[in-house]
């Protein structure tokens, strides 16, 4: 089956493993819009084995994630939905996720490391980036400055390298990243931040992520979106800040989360229409009876024009095509509100 | 004896991974701390000493919250240990009865190791001797060392409140079942019996009050008496039946036994 590539960034603490538990619990179990994960594999019995890997970690019923992430875990999910009585109900891609300690960016910036290396190159392979931003520490009141300093100098030097690299693939493609903003429900954040959609809370952390947003827009055929979210849900946790600088926060209801499956849905819809648009697909090579030469037009592209001069569509194509549709009848109505396009 | 510490955690700054690291160590042992690793993410860090035998090392390690936390708050797990080297792995066995009690019911070492966001060396001796100071005495305490000690060889095992769990059990075979030092002594008799016209061999221990060990079966007289060949292979069967038992057949040399 054809993949999907979802890497979260994030510092330590920024809450990467929260949100995982919050796209299971909005994608998994809630399903909502008829779009749903699942455990992907090629027989039965695989996806039954990597379903219970999933469901091990899943439960997010049992609160909050409460301790640091400590070893790297991957998520064997499959992606699918099921919004058309036409459409196939099987999952259309693999959307393996990923989960690790937040400090290997810390790592990777200092020291030589084959875990940290590893993520690198499947930051450079990503289709969607999901930037994690803490609300709590974007409203600190220190401004723009200290902020940058705990939750993006990592991220905003990943891409200044990413980008002046000479011959990598990472800008060659068209990519889509996301701004999460996670722990949007806590007290901390002040109301004037909050007001508006976080019309404040958005433009403060496109000033933090600044470097790393501006190469976003300037590149051709990328795309960038803020998406507030939380775990909890608004007024189900109580956050406070002690003497030190220590941020507490406790449960007090159910958790009820939202905005995750925005992003993920995003994310999505931008890459599927990126295959559309450029005509592949990576589950199979399709046969090529005229050699590319290389200089004139791209590979994707070159690919496109020979399926357009043949007049046919690959059936994933034209699947896409559909999933795209439905996404856009259902996200478009969300901008400016839930979903920020920069 | 050089055991060496290793500790994977994390400082309120730096994010999880190994503090003290592990000398270079078999894949047995990776596997082994990185199925502890999996635990412990789950939260499972109720500080049950592991004691894990590879065909080349061994480590002993236990998972344990260490008391500190984070910058937001998150309490700060500690994988803690002791590897140990092919070369000291007997020596090492043989003072685990003294330290793991008090391993296990010691706090977490995360404090002694870890000072302000610094790692601390810490000598291993030093940290040996104050869980052997620190091991309780009860009957946990004493069974592990009964234990430990009539084991022949090292065996993984675990080490928790309910006192102390063999991956398998330890061979003890030489202390457990009686192996004599010299064969018993016997005598063999012939019986021949005129009524039924049988004859059979028989061993008896050797002594004033000699009982029946093995006997052979009933050999029938021939027309002309019973046959030599016949008395001689079975007094062979019976002697290596009681080779087999431990016994060994004396001759009579005349005079009073």
């Amino acid at each position: 089956m054809s993949k999907i590539i979802v890497t979260a960034v994030g510092v330590s603490g920024s809450g990467k493993s929260n949100a995982y538990g919050a796209i299971m619990e909005l994608l998994k179990v809630r399903r909502r819009d008829s779009y749903y994960l699942t455990a992907c594999g090629a027989t039965p019995e695989e996806r039954l084995r990597n379903s219970g890997i999933i469901n091990r970690y899943a439960d997010i019923n049992q609160g909050f994630i409460s301790t640091g992430t400590m070893i790297t875990t991957e998520f064997p999910f499959a992606f699918g939905g099921h919004f058309r009585p036409d459409v196939p109900t099987y999952p259309l891609l693999d959307m393996p996720l990923i989960d690790y300690s937040g400090g290997l960016l810390k790592t990777m910036l200092n020291e030589e490391s084959e875990e940290a290396s590893r993520l690198l190159h499947r930051i450079i392979d990503t289709d969607v980036l999901l930037l994690f931003a803490d609300a709590n520490i974007l409203s600190e009141e220190g401004g723009v400055e200290p902020a940058r300093q705990q939750i993006a100098l990592e991220i905003n030097t990943i891409f200044e390298i990413l980008s002046t690299e000479r011959d990598t693939d990472f800008v060659s493609k068209p990519r889509t990243v996301l701004l999460m903003l996670t722990k949007c429900d806590s007290s901390l954040v002040p109301q004037t931040l909050k007001d508006n959609h976080f019309h404040g809370l958005v433009n403060r952390a496109l000033q933090v992520f600044d470097p790393t947003v501006r190469f976003c827009i300037n590149q051709p055929g990328w795309k960038i979106a803020v998406v507030p979210t939380s775990t909890c849900g608004d007024g189900n946790s109580n956050s406070w800040r002690d003497n030190n600088g220590v941020y507490h926060s406790e449960m007090t209801a159910p958790p009820q989360p939202y905005g995750f499956d925005i992003g993920i849905l995003y994310g999505v819809m931008n890459e599927l229409e990126n295959r559309v648009r450029l005509g592949y697909d990576d589950s199979e090579e399709p046969p090529e009876q005229i050699e590319h030469k290389s200089g004139f037009v791209s590979k994707f592209q070159w690919r496109h024009i020979l399926q357009r001069l043949a007049g046919q569509e690959n059936e994933q194509i034209s699947l896409y095509r559909q999933y795209v549709g439905n996404l856009h009848s259902i996200l478009d109505p969300l901008c400016g509100t839930q979903i920020i396009e920069v | 004896m050089k055991p060496e510490i290793f500790l994977f955690s994390r400082t309120p700054d730096a994010d999880y991974r190994y503090l003290f690291p592990l000398p270079p160590h078999s894949d047995a042992v990776d596997a082994f701390l990185q199925a502890r690793l999996e635990d412990m993410q789950r939260g499972q860090a109720d500080g049950t000493v592991h004691f894990f035998l590879s065909d080349t090392d061994a480590i002993l390690v236990r998972a344990v919250n260490s008391g500190s936390r984070d910058l937001y708050a998150r309490p700060i797990f500690s994988l803690e240990g002791l590897y140990c080297p092919a070369a000291d792995v007997r020596p090492f066995w043989l003072c685990l009865p003294h330290v793991v009690p008090g391993f296990w019911s010691a706090r977490s070492i995360y404090a002694l190791l870890v000072k302000d966001g610094q790692t601390v060396p810490l000598p291993t001796t030093q940290l040996l001797d104050a869980c052997a100071q620190y091991s309780p005495k009860n009957r946990h305490a004493k069974a592990i060392q009964q234990a430990i000690f009539a084991a022949d060889t090292p065996v993984s095992f675990t080490f928790d409140a309910n006192g102390l769990h063999f991956s398998e059990q330890p061979p003890t075979q030489g202390r457990t079942r009686w192996q004599p030092q010299n064969p018993r002594q016997c005598d063999i008799r012939l019986t021949l019996d005129r009524k039924t016209k049988t004859a059979h061999l028989e061993a008896v221990s050797h002594g004033h009050m000699p009982y029946p060990i093995a006997r052979s079966a009933d050999m029938a007289r021939d027309a002309d008496g019973w046959s030599f060949s016949e008395l001689e292979s079975a007094a062979a069967a019976l002697e290596t039946e009681l080779d087999r038992r431990g016994w060994q057949y004396i001759p009579y040399k005349g005079g009073n036994a």
